[in-house]
């Protein structure tokens, strides 16, 4: 992709900050939350084990902080193209020329407050949003900064988590 | 272990670190159970296309370690509030990537334990890969 064509990609999507895009639902299964510890290698019983994770304040098996019942064999609609990361994703679909932008994207900051714990059965919707495009001149020349935001919520609307990234591209 | 109090965390004091290395078959079981596709975090001729050295690890999974090495450090019974990661650099696979942390602040909100720390992970090049922030909270002693 030329220089040009990317420019007016980027003006594109500058029409698209602050727009929050439709929610995605995630029911969180037991069998992914334990996926999800052992490929981070982390032997905790808490994750997965009903009689220790009886005896915490908990009351029960709990996924850790990070998880937030992503992911779910079936992202409706969802087109996960194998050169981006699942954060841009659900992005992606919604918002035309991303996918080219990000093919050469570099993470640059990740961000994650957790409110409430998540546990297996919990249903999280998951908004996403593209908050801002920032330009900058890098050591490696000129950057585009790709701003984006995940909210998670339960049924009863209450704040699950939320992550802020950033994406560079060059 | 013993279990940790608020009153116990000494500000400058270091956490307990937390040793990974990291395999080709780690990445595969994260980009399964995150269904996180990208290839240059095992397909190693998509790696080099991109001018990487290799396939690397995935940034997102590191910051899981973090969350490791501070849920193993508080306990059940304290909670990672926040943790912020700046990424400077890739880790590969076969790396002995060490996560650390030192407390840089203490206080109490709403009657809860707040610690503040400085995360990062360096690897055996004596690279810092990532710098970070996070705030816990820690049960105070009654």
């Amino acid at each position: 992709m030329d220089k040009a064509e990317k420019t007016a990609i980027v003006e594109q999507l500058r029409k698209k900050i602050g727009v929050i895009l439709e929610p995605m639902l995630f029911e969180v299964e037991r069998g992914a939350i334990k996926r999800f510890v052992e490929a981070v290698e982390d032997d905790n019983p808490l994750y997965w084990d009903d009689e220790y994770a009886r005896k915490t304040r908990y009351g029960g098996v709990v996924a850790p902080p990070g998880f937030f019942g992503l992911p779910l064999g079936d992202v409706p609609g969802a087109e996960i193209n194998p050169d981006m990361g699942i954060l841009v994703a659900p992005l992606a679909q919604n918002l035309p020329g991303m996918a080219d932008i990000m093919e050469s994207a570099v993470g640059g900051t990740y961000e994650a407050e957790y409110y409430r714990c998540v546990r297996p059965g919990d249903v999280l919707l998951t908004y996403y949003e593209l908050v801002d495009i920032v330009e900058k001149e890098g050591k490696l020349g000129p950057m585009v900064i790709f701003v984006f935001q995940q909210t998670f919520k339960n049924r009863i609307n209450r704040l699950v988590g939320r992550v802020r990234a950033t994406l560079i591209t060059y | 272990m013993a279990r940790l109090y608020f009153e116990d965390v000494e500000v400058g004091s270091e956490i307990p670190v937390l040793v990974k290395k990291p395999t080709t078959k780690q990445l595969v079981n994260w980009a399964v159970a995150t269904q996180d596709p990208a290839r240059i975090h095992y397909d190693k001729d998509r790696a080099q296309m991109m001018k990487l050295p290799g396939t690397v690890v995935h940034g997102l999974l590191k910051c899981q370690w973090f969350i490791q090495m501070l849920t193993t450090w508080i306990g059940d019974d304290g909670d990672v509030k926040k943790i912020a990661c700046r990424f400077l650099g890739m880790d590969l696979p076969g790396d002995t990537v060490t996560c650390r942390g030192r407390v840089t602040k203490k206080y109490v909100v709403d009657g809860e334990g707040c610690v503040e720390c400085e995360i990062w992970l360096g690897n055996e090049r004596e690279e810092k890969t990532i710098l970070g922030i996070a705030t816990v909270t820690i049960p105070q002693r009654e």
